[in-house]
């Protein structure tokens, strides 16, 4: 979260005088997880966490087509396999940087966005009674594809935005760990232990429909957010899934000159 | 007609997040074991079968065992919880074909546990004695309890279990109440292991220059006889040394880490390994998960002694010394002798 304020700070220096949106939210729901380093068994639970996302209109761009957006998010999860005999802590951070490209239909309220994304996914886990092999985590660098719609309308004199985001990994890297080292051998080859990461074999989905209502002079979000990761090699698999209900408060402003910033 | 169009747009997202979501749901393929007691037993069998590092050492044919064992899971049905309890011992019984200490099946009503790899050989240990005559008044640094003994001129420390942790200013701290005693007497009976950091945290300054103490190797396929390259296992010279003997004293309780610090001991400077042959437990264990959520630990990395010799079935002491004495240790007195002793040569 610091990471994500000085990198707002550094884009606010850059880009005196645009548009930024920034959303703080919390999310919390069901988590599922499967990883096979630990534990043959699919664990299931909760989570909660927090997110900070930004956009902004890149300074450069008078046609407003182009904007960046960023997000550090940080989460954790308890999960418990069907039994309850054991349980299985994770700890995920996710930091990522990318573009959109805007197409307007102005006439309509609608946006559609397509653009690159980069980011890094980390989630360390712990299992609770494992001997000699308590810890793994899913660990990948992607660049992704991220596209959305995004619909703003006004109904009672208040603004209103409905956007549907989804992002999937292109191609990048992974971690998988050796299947027979114990955690500490994990770090030994660990450079043996990363590899070419696609579509074809990490499949990184990440999806989310938000609701944007203007409440007097905030504005909130609503939403539902899902993920879903799945990769394997070694003989093991490792999947997670998340659908989550997102809360958040949403800022759009301008540091300077700033004019009715409300209104999408 | 707006109005409709957005109102079809609303659907499409709905239906198309709804479809995505469904989608991932389908392509799980997680958890494709069946709980049931043949399942669970193939799963347990498997597990050993392929993970398992110590069938050399052990000389057991898991393919047998299978045929004796898979029929009677075969045949099994869970219905009350004494099934539980049933299946329980059966497979406790088979894991126990094994005599490995580190086999063990953690359940949330009973642990397994393997007996016959101590069964048959003297205890050598009497705490009654130990802590009557000697450990009366002592001092804890951490996990180590110590004392002087004989008039205070030879250091006592007996150290229960290698899961205790102690860091190594408690044992320099130790070290330097003995600053005045002949040497040493560190007693690791009775200690049925535990962190092996803190067995190379114990040993280290005894070792004056980096020694190669030993080797290991862990598995790396299903194979029985698929493992790793040999590594070494080194000491690296702590730079405090302690150059007066230590006479180390071990019995057969003396298991996992204590039989790996007895063994790395007998490569150390001015010391002796005394009393029982060790327990064994040359296996570092992992474990993994049943189906039913049971846990099984196993031996999955094979540690050998500096002369390559699997130390999976204990360490001969350099002196065998077996108590017999009702009021006296005989090991602890021994082990004080052979102090004094050491003076005289010089």
């Amino acid at each position: 979260m610091l990471l994500s304020v000085v990198c707002q700070v550094v884009a606010l220096a850059e880009n005196w005088g645009v548009e930024h949106e920034n959303l703080l939210s919390v999310r919390y729901g069901g988590m599922w997880m499967q990883d096979q380093y630990l534990s043959p068994l699919l664990y299931s639970g909760q989570q909660v966490g927090l997110s900070n996302e930004w956009w902004q209109e890149f300074r450069c761009d008078s046609t407003k087509h182009w904007e960046n957006v960023g997000k550090m998010d940080v989460g954790f999860g308890w999960m418990y396999n069907n039994m309850y005999t054991n349980l299985i802590y994770s700890l995920g951070l996710h930091g990522g940087w990318g573009a959109c490209y805007n197409w307007h239909f102005t006439d309509y309220g609608l946006r559609v966005k397509l653009g690159p994304y980069m980011d890094v996914d980390l989630m360390g886990k712990m299992h609770g009674s494992s001997v000699n092999k308590p810890y793994s985590m899913d660990l990948a660098v992607n660049l992704c594809a991220m596209g959305g719609l995004e619909w703003a309308f006004r109904a009672k004199k208040t603004s209103y935005r409905l956007r549907y985001m989804v992002r999937a990994n292109m191609i990048g890297m992974d971690y998988l760990p050796d299947y027979w080292h114990s955690y500490y051998e994990m770090g030994e080859g660990v450079l043996g232990d990363f590899r070419c990461a696609g579509m074809w074999n990490h499949r990184h989905l990440q999806h989310e429909l938000t609701f944007d209502m203007q409440l007097k002079r905030s504005t909130w979000r609503v939403g539902i957010a899902h993920e879903y990761l799945e990769y394997g090699e070694k003989g093991m698999m490792f999947s997670r899934e998340m659908v989550s209900a997102v809360v958040g408060c949403v800022w759009q402003y301008r540091v300077r000159g700033a004019k009715d910033l409300t209104v999408w | 007609m707006v109005r409709k169009w957005m109102v079809d747009s609303v659907k499409w997202i709905g239906n198309g997040l709804l479809a995505i979501g469904l989608l991932c749901g389908c392509t799980h393929e997680f958890d494709n074991h069946k709980n049931t007691p043949s399942e669970n037993f193939e799963a347990l069998w498997q597990i050993i079968d392929e993970k398992y590092c110590l069938f050399d050492d052990k000389q057991v044919d898991w393919d047998s065992v299978y045929a004796v064992y898979q029929p009677q899971f075969d045949t099994m049905k869970i219905v009350t919880f004494e099934d539980q309890y049933r299946m329980f011992d059966l497979m406790e019984e088979m894991l126990n074909t094994l005599e490995d200490g580190h086999v063990n099946l953690y359940t949330p009503f009973d642990v397994s546990v393997c007996s016959s790899w101590y069964e048959g050989y003297p205890t050598n240990f009497d705490s009654e004695i130990l802590t009557k005559y000697y450990l009366k008044d002592y001092r804890r640094a951490g996990g180590l309890n110590y004392c002087k003994i004989d008039g205070d001129s030879i250091g006592y420390v007996y150290y229960g279990s290698f899961s205790d942790s102690f860091s190594y200013l408690n044992w320099l701290m130790v070290m330097n109440y003995f600053a005045e005693c002949k040497g040493i007497v560190l007693d690791v009976r009775n200690n049925g292991g535990g962190s092996m950091e803190n067995a190379y945290r114990l040993a280290a300054p005894f070792f004056s220059k980096d020694t190669v103490v030993g080797y290991w190797q862990h598995k790396s396929g299903r194979e029985h006889d698929a493992f790793s390259e040999i590594e070494e296992m080194k000491l690296e010279d702590s730079k405090g040394n302690w150059m007066r003997p230590v006479v180390v004293l071990c019995n057969r309780h003396s298991y996992s880490a204590a039989n790996f610090f007895v063994s790395i001991m007998r490569y150390a400077d001015n010391c002796l390994v005394l009393g029982g042959k060790s327990g064994g437990g040359g296996g570092m264990p992992m474990s993994y998960e049943l189906p039913n959520g049971w846990m099984v630990r196993f031996s999955s990395v094979k540690m050998y002694d500096r002369d390559m010799q699997s130390i999976e079935n204990g360490v001969r002491p350099h002196l065998l010394v077996n108590q017999h004495s009702e009021d006296k240790d005989d090991l602890i007195e021994e082990a004080v002798d052979l102090i004094y002793s050491a003076y005289k040569k010089e």
